[in-house]
């Protein structure tokens, strides 16, 4: 098992190294010049922007460039964002407490009512209310975040007057429209997955025993029957987190929230290369080190795994 | 009857001078609340000598004032100097400052404060930013502290707009305490004098700034005297110019700018909001038309360009009733504009097609483009469609119209540089926010050829440099201006710019803002805005 865990590491780093490489060159691939972005479109002259490009260190083979920026990231530094001179940690830090209260509350709802509603579909399987649920599920895949935030404010903001169509911090009235927005989509998985996974437990014979032995069917649903089907909804769970904690773009830019997806969106637009990479470089660690939890966790819960 | 007529007419001329004299100077009450206000774009910096983009000016200007002011109808008004005067040649300039004025950190307003603001633009500390370029292609000297409350700016050359620019936001005057204690990071925790003061930045998010008490030096030409009218100024960024325009429909802003002009339009015909547009003053949007690359190179292919583009209906359809057509290198609104030059073209395919065959282009196997020697009629236009969306198909479609097959080739503004420093290019898009037209040097003087400047016409013709030279340091007001006319005659004659429409900036406001006024630049003068309760 030791063996397991450190082999899963070191693929996690060199992961890491690579998405690092991966991400610096393909930016420095892209044709156009980034003293542009940074000078605009007013008086420049050929003096100024070879000045820039020295003092922002482009003039460097691409590998002193890479091997500069990959030294001072390990020790926390990811350089300085040439639009604002801001340090990229601290634009990242600010941006990701909003990003994690938009991902947690979209989890938490995906969760609670894709949970209830799987469960009760599968209950009622095959009646009027299983058809009404998997419809309803289908359309929640199917619409587009874009289609269904505008829907959300339409009837939220602007015809009840509810709740704000702008959100700026993590309060609960600010954060409803577009956690329900994020985590709408995110449910109709979870309410999929539960009662796929609850028809599959309920058909097993252990199940039948526990009725046969007349344990109350309360019982047979939540300690029997739900505790298992829950276990891939558990993994699923994970890896949507690290997923909604990379950024939910399109749910920040409709809102105008803070967060790391559109500040990822305007580094690229505005050619900002550090924080580009810096974005990337801490979404992806993210990713892979929730991922690699969620493998961890899942050798002690699952002994299959241990004994492969 | 004709007396009591009189007499009518007298008590009314009594009562609207009763009414002007009111709404003069008058110290008014404040209304309070907080004016939420939705921007598209998310400033870089809020330090003055830093900044360089329109949309810094407009958060600039409520936190700082600048050296003098200029009005509405273009008029230089004291703002922190109280008298100002230039030495013969308009290279020096001595101010005599307000004495009673503090900035927002407590510290004293003084002739120190000017020296530190216009040194600390020319340092190295500042890259590149609008003010850095007004002083050092003026060959900024030093400011010379005279005594606690008087100053001299010293340049190398004579600077005749120097007093007119030293009423722009760049120039405003920051507190030398915080430029000293916040350093590197001064661009987000500016301090100032003007009628608002910072009070934070939340990135993506929001700036917010709150009324500033002890204000009591706004221009005389402001609706009131005093502080300023609301508490608070919460500018959110809003990119997005959908959600501009639901935070506006749900109340969470009384402002959107820059919304789109169908939608602006609707609101405001339904009753819901009012829409203020203002004709920016400067070079318009026009196309600059390289001259030194064929087929541009002819000036009858430049003229039928220029004679194949129906303004109207262009500005119309981009920007609805918001838009106005352009005719000429500069905007009417700028000092020294020429209607000669605006009056040589107007749309008129027919002739366009005559100067087409005059200069040898025909349709010769009728697929629409013209040719000539074998060669199609090409306008090469690569350009970032971030600046042209608005109207690139359709300006396209006006050339196609005419016989010109247009390669539009769509990139990033990195990308598009390189192409026009190789030469790569037939037309490329610009308009420059000035009140006075000084900017032309940079785009039409030859010295600006090759990425120098911004010269891409490529066009050399020593009159016009001449004039331009002269418009730059001219000090007599009346050749100045002739000289701007005459480079407006040499530009628009040559056909070196297709002229399309003037740059306006829109707003759309709750009905309960109100004294909503823009200053001659075209920012909105938040200081006299008040909110109906």
């Amino acid at each position: 098992m030791i063996n397991y865990l450190i082999r899963r590491i070191f693929t996690s780093i060199l992961v890491l190294f690579g998405v690092s490489m991966l991400v610096f060159s393909v930016i420095h691939l892209i044709p156009g010049d980034v003293t542009m972005a940074i000078l605009g479109r007013q008086k420049v002259s050929l003096e100024k922007v070879a000045e820039l490009r020295e003092q922002l260190g482009l003039n460097d083979p691409i590998y002193v460039q890479y091997g500069r920026y990959l030294n001072k990231a390990l020790h926390g530094d990811l350089g300085v964002s040439i639009r604002n001179y801001l340090p990229v940690s601290k634009a990242i830090a600010d941006q990701m407490p909003s990003t994690f209260a938009l991902a947690m509350s979209a989890l938490a709802i995906a969760l609670s009512i894709g949970g209830v509603l799987g469960l009760l579909a599968a209950l009622r399987h095959g009646t009027w209310f299983d058809t009404l649920i998997m419809g309803l599920s289908v359309s929640g895949l199917s619409i587009p975040t874009f289609w269904m935030g505008l829907l959300l404010i339409l009837l939220f903001s602007v015809k009840l007057g509810l709740f704000p169509s702008i959100s700026n911090d993590s309060s609960f009235a600010d954060l409803f429209l577009p956690a329900l927005t994020l985590g709408l989509p995110e449910a109709a998985i979870v309410a999929r997955m539960i009662r796929a996974s609850m028809l599959d437990v309920l058909s097993k014979e252990y199940i039948t025993t526990a009725r046969a032995k007349g344990v109350p069917e309360r019982m047979v649903i939540l300690k029997h029957a739900l505790r298992n089907a829950l276990i891939p909804v558990v993994t699923f769970a994970g890896l949507q987190m690290a997923y909604l904690l990379g950024g939910a773009t399109i749910v920040e830019t409709m809102f105008a929230r803070q967060g790391i997806g559109r500040l990822a969106v305007q580094s690229i637009l505005n050619r900002d290369y550090p924080m580009v990479q810096g974005v990337v470089l801490v979404t992806a660690t993210i990713y892979v080190l929730i991922n690699t939890l969620t493998d961890i966790t899942y050798v002690f819960l699952n002994p299959k795994i241990r004994l492969q | 009857m004709k007396k009591a007529l009189l007499k009518g007419l007298s008590v009314a001329m009594l009562i609207g001078l009763l009414i002007a004299a009111c709404g003069g100077n008058a110290p008014a009450v404040s209304s309070g609340g907080d004016l939420t206000i939705g921007i598209a774009v998310e400033p870089e910096t809020l330090d003055p000598g830093d900044a360089i983009y329109v949309q810094e000016q407009f958060l600039i200007m409520n936190l700082f004032d600048s050296l003098l002011a200029t009005a509405p109808d273009g008029s230089l008004h004291a703002a922190l100097a109280t008298k100002w005067e230039p030495n013969a040649e308009y290279s020096e300039f001595t101010f005599n400052l307000r004495e009673d004025v503090t900035f927002h950190d407590g510290t004293p307003f003084n002739a120190q404060a000017v020296k530190a603001s216009f040194d600390h633009i020319n340092s190295e500390a500042v890259l590149e930013s609008g003010g850095k370029s007004l002083l050092v292609d003026h060959s900024y000297v030093e400011t010379v502290v005279v005594d606690d409350y008087q100053v001299m700016v010293k340049f190398g050359a004579s600077y005749p707009t120097f007093l007119r620019d030293a009423g722009r936001q760049w120039l405003s005057i920051s507190s030398p305490a915080a430029l000293e204690k916040f350093g590197q990071d001064y661009g987000r925790n500016p301090v100032g004098t003007g009628p608002f003061k910072f009070v934070q930045w939340d990135a993506q998010s929001q700036i917010v700034m709150e009324r500033n008490l002890d204000y009591n030096w706004a221009p005389d030409f402001a609706a009131h005297q005093g502080p300023a009218l609301v508490d608070k100024v919460i500018f959110r960024i809003l990119p997005e110019a959908a959600t501009r325009l639901t935070a506006l429909e749900t109340g969470e802003t009384l402002i959107a700018s820059e919304p789109p002009a169908l939608d602006a339009i609707s609101m405001s015909e339904s009753g819901k909001a009012t829409v203020q547009s203002y004709a920016q003053p400067g070079v318009p949007a026009i196309l600059m038309i390289n001259a030194a690359k064929a087929p541009t190179d002819n000036v009858n292919v430049r003229k039928a360009m220029i004679l194949a583009i129906n303004q109207v209906e262009l500005a119309q359809t981009a920007f609805q009733s918001l838009g106005a057509p352009a005719y000429g290198v500069i905007s009417p609104s700028t000092w020294g504009y020429s209607e000669q030059s605006a009056s040589l073209y107007k749309y008129d395919l027919k002739e366009s097609g005559r100067l087409l065959d005059e200069a040898g282009w025909t349709d010769a196997d009728g697929d629409g483009a013209r040719e000539k020697d074998g060669e199609k009629l090409s306008i090469d236009w690569p350009d970032n469609p971030a600046w042209s969306e608005a109207f690139n198909e359709l300006l396209s479609g006006y050339l196609a119209n005419a016989g010109f097959d247009v390669q539009y080739r769509s990139m990033d503004d990195g990308a598009a540089y390189e192409e026009m420093l190789a030469g790569n290019y037939n037309l490329t898009y610009m308009y420059w926010i000035r009140a006075d037209p000084s900017p032309l040097r940079y785009l039409f003087h030859s010295e600006g050829i090759n990425g120098a400047g911004s010269a891409w016409t490529n066009f050399v013709y020593a009159d016009l440099d001449a004039a331009l030279e002269d418009g730059d340091t001219q000090t007599d007001e009346a050749i100045r201006k002739q000289d701007y006319i005459t480079a407006q005659n040499i530009i628009m004659e040559n056909a070196l710019v297709l002229p399309m429409f003037t740059i306006n900036t829109s707003y759309l406001n709750a009905l309960s803002v109100q004294g909503f006024t823009f200053d001659i630049e075209g920012y909105p003068f938040i200081y006299d805005i008040s909110i109906a309760k």
